[in-house]
């Protein structure tokens, strides 16, 4: 069974503005033990998405259709109830900014705690009344390790599964204590803690510098073998794509533009859209010049046109691109693409720009 | 940083106020008008504590056959009033009953006025609407004369005056906690604490509200020198606490028609009344200059 099955995902945003189509009809499957990358530029709704699946689009913005299949159930219609319990317990989140995401006046041993606890992990360590209420601030009490032990030491063990050094010391400390890549350990530690069979993980090394982000990657890959997790990584780093991810969907203007395995996509890119972005990597081999980009920026997406939301800024656009929103067509069993052009991909005009095949070539081999 | 941690600290529970105490020995490191602050409000709490200690009589005991209105003197250090009291143990009684108004006021205002500020900032929409129109209602009373009408209908009793002057300050608090709720409740570890599964009640009472504390205190330090002011201000206008019991204000206000003759008795409860309300307002704006997010430093984190 298909551990996450989304399909048709819309959310939009009401502003004052007219209404923005942030998700736009995303359908994502995700099984068991496989990494699924969706990439995209800034503003083109990864974060959004993910947001959606999870039932956490704050207003204005509303999931207006589309169904999110986990396990075999639905959670559109999910009452919000179950969606806590899922949340945490079966599927666990990690943010892009670690330092916003912890609570700077709880220590972090408590706060990956937490998660276990409300989700009644251990038997009598639930989060009780007293730190539900307003009281609970106010009220001196024994020494979280000391209250709930199993969920303190399973903590402590999160902490040193994900690599952070002298973990029961470092349980007691405040996040401002930790480092940014310590940080984002201790966020994927509270996303591990009740080992879900589903992690989100949204952008989870952008704020980080390059060294710690393939530390961190490497942990994340290893802990997803140990426990047989499908995982989500949002990034817009293709490179992060191919060294960890099985497949990859690439988004555009809420749109997934091109879905396939990760060989396929790097391979033989089906949408101009990602053979630009292919072609923008920069290539250590080739100094000097200027680097490639892509024309133009992400559209408005207020009111868009029934059309390609990619044709204006895309090389080959004709007027059958502004007919019409194109269609997903399967260019192979795997793989995907939605662009009018995909048939004939192999033969069309963009095999004469021989820059963008080298380079996405290139790429496939390097990594 | 990462020096290894004593079993000591381990001891206590890491309390959300653990990073303001931290916080608390910087500001009074740095401000030396906030440790004048903290010393005053220190010397009127023991003064309040020690007063059955110290006073040399009774403060209700009358005497007006042989002291009325005597000067300071070694026997009476601040003199006597018209009923031949001790004006020296009616001010240290009087600490007493102010501190207690102004904690039990602002108490009240807080209880009442920062659950209404935590609802209002986390739900919004029409809730918001609701409870800050209606404290806006009653905020548009000036705060004496709300205080005052309560009085008249509550009846004049100590603790009628506490809750007239909580309730006119419940507005207060409920704007200062709304406002940092509407700040704290977009920070991402909000929607982390969503994504654990956590629920509402527990987002609330675990990560906004050990959040938006810091205001809260200075707000409360600032209003509780109000409080005391504001009990002076009713019991003066003879609305305050009733007689005998030592209020500053009624001394005060007794002290009008004597006011050439024997200027003792309006001279040192003046001045308790404004060295208490210095005192606080030293501490409180201390607190405020340093836990004002927008002097904060980097290592002083939010709080």
């Amino acid at each position: 069974m298909t551990l996450l099955n989304v399909s048709g995902l819309k959310t939009e945003f009401r502003t004052d503005e007219g209404v923005v189509q942030a998700v736009n009809g995303v359908d994502i499957q995700v099984e068991a033990g496989e990494t699924v990358g969706i990439v995209g530029e800034s503003g083109s709704g990864k974060s959004v998405t993910a947001l959606s699946m999870l039932g956490l689009v704050d207003s204005p913005g509303h999931v207006t259709a589309g169904s999110v299949e986990f396990g075999g159930e639905e959670l559109r219609t999910a009452s919000e109830s179950r969606l806590q319990d899922i949340r945490g317990n079966d599927i666990g989140t990690v943010f892009q900014d670690p330092m916003e995401s912890l609570n700077p006046v709880l220590t972090v041993g408590e706060q990956i705690a937490e998660v276990t606890r409300s989700h009644g992990r251990f038997e009598g360590e639930n989060i009780d009344w007293l730190e539900e209420s307003l009281l609970g601030n106010f009220v001196p009490r024994r020494s979280a390790r000391k209250r709930h032990p199993e969920s303190w030491d399973h903590a402590v063990e999160m902490m040193r599964q994900v690599g952070i050094p002298e973990p029961e010391q470092r349980a007691r400390e405040y996040p401002h204590q930790f480092s940014g890549g310590m940080q984002q350990r201790a966020m994927i530690a509270m996303a591990l803690a009740c080992e879900p069979d589903l992690l989100i993980a949204d952008e989870p090394t952008t704020a980080l510098d390059v060294t710690i982000e393939a530390q961190i990657l490497n942990r994340l890959s290893e802990l997803q073998a140990d426990h047989d997790m499908g995982m989500l990584l949002i990034t817009h780093d293709l490179g992060v794509v191919v060294e960890t991810c099985d497949k990859v969907a690439v988004m555009y203007a809420g749109q997934l533009v091109e879905t396939g395995t990760v060989e396929e996509v790097f391979r033989d890119p089906a949408h101009p859209y990602t053979r630009r972005l292919l072609a923008a990597i920069p290539d250590a081999s080739r100094r000097g010049g200027r680097l490639e980009a892509i024309e133009g920026n992400v559209p408005d997406l207020v009111d868009m046109p029934d059309a390609c939301y990619f044709a204006p800024r895309c090389p080959h656009a004709h007027d059958a691109c502004y007919e019409a929103v194109p269609t997903q067509r399967d260019v192979s069993g795997t793989q995907q693409a939605r662009c009018v052009l995909h048939d004939d991909h192999r033969s069309l005009p963009w095999d004469t720009d021989g820059d963008t095949t080298d380079i996405a070539a290139n790429n496939g081999d390097s990594q | 940083m990462t020096e290894p941690q004593t079993d000591t600290t381990d001891e206590s529970s890491p309390p959300p106020g653990a990073a303001l105490l931290s916080t608390g020995r910087r500001i009074f490191a740095e401000s030396r008008l906030a440790l004048l602050g903290l010393a005053i409000t220190l010397g009127v709490v023991v003064t309040a504590i020690l007063a059955p200690v110290v006073a040399p009589y009774d403060p209700t005991a009358q005497n007006i056959a042989e002291a009325q209105l005597l000067a300071p003197s070694l026997t009476h250090p601040m003199g006597t009033d018209q009923l031949g009291r001790d004006v020296f143990s009616r001010v240290l009684y009087g600490a007493q009953l102010s501190l207690q108004v102004g904690l039990i006021a602002v108490g009240v205002a807080i209880a009442a006025g920062v659950p209404l500020g935590l609802i209002a900032g986390f739900y919004g929409g029409y809730i918001d609407e609701t409870v800050m129109r209606s404290m806006d209602v009653l905020f548009s009373f000036p705060a004496i004369l709300l205080a005052i009408a309560m009085v008249a209908i509550l009846g004049q009793s100590t603790l009628n005056v506490m809750l007239a002057i909580g309730i006119t300050y419940t507005p207060i608090f409920a704007r200062v906690t709304r406002s940092g709720v509407l700040s704290v409740r977009e920070e991402t570890f909000v929607d982390a604490a969503r994504a654990i599964g956590d629920t509402n009640r527990s987002i609330i009472a675990r990560d906004i509200l050990p959040n938006v504390v810091a205001p809260i205190i200075v707000q409360a330090t600032v209003s509780l020198a109000f409080a005391i002011l504001a009990e002076s201000a009713l019991s003066f206008l003879g609305l305050g606490t009733p007689p005998p019991d030592p209020s500053w204000g009624r001394m005060l206000s007794n002290s009008r028609n004597f006011l050439q003759t024997a200027p003792w008795t309006a001279v040192f409860p003046g001045l308790a009344i404004m060295i208490t309300i210095l005192g606080f307002n030293f501490l409180g704006d201390g607190l405020r200059d340093t836990l004002d997010p927008q002097n904060e430093t980097e290592e002083g984190g939010s709080i």
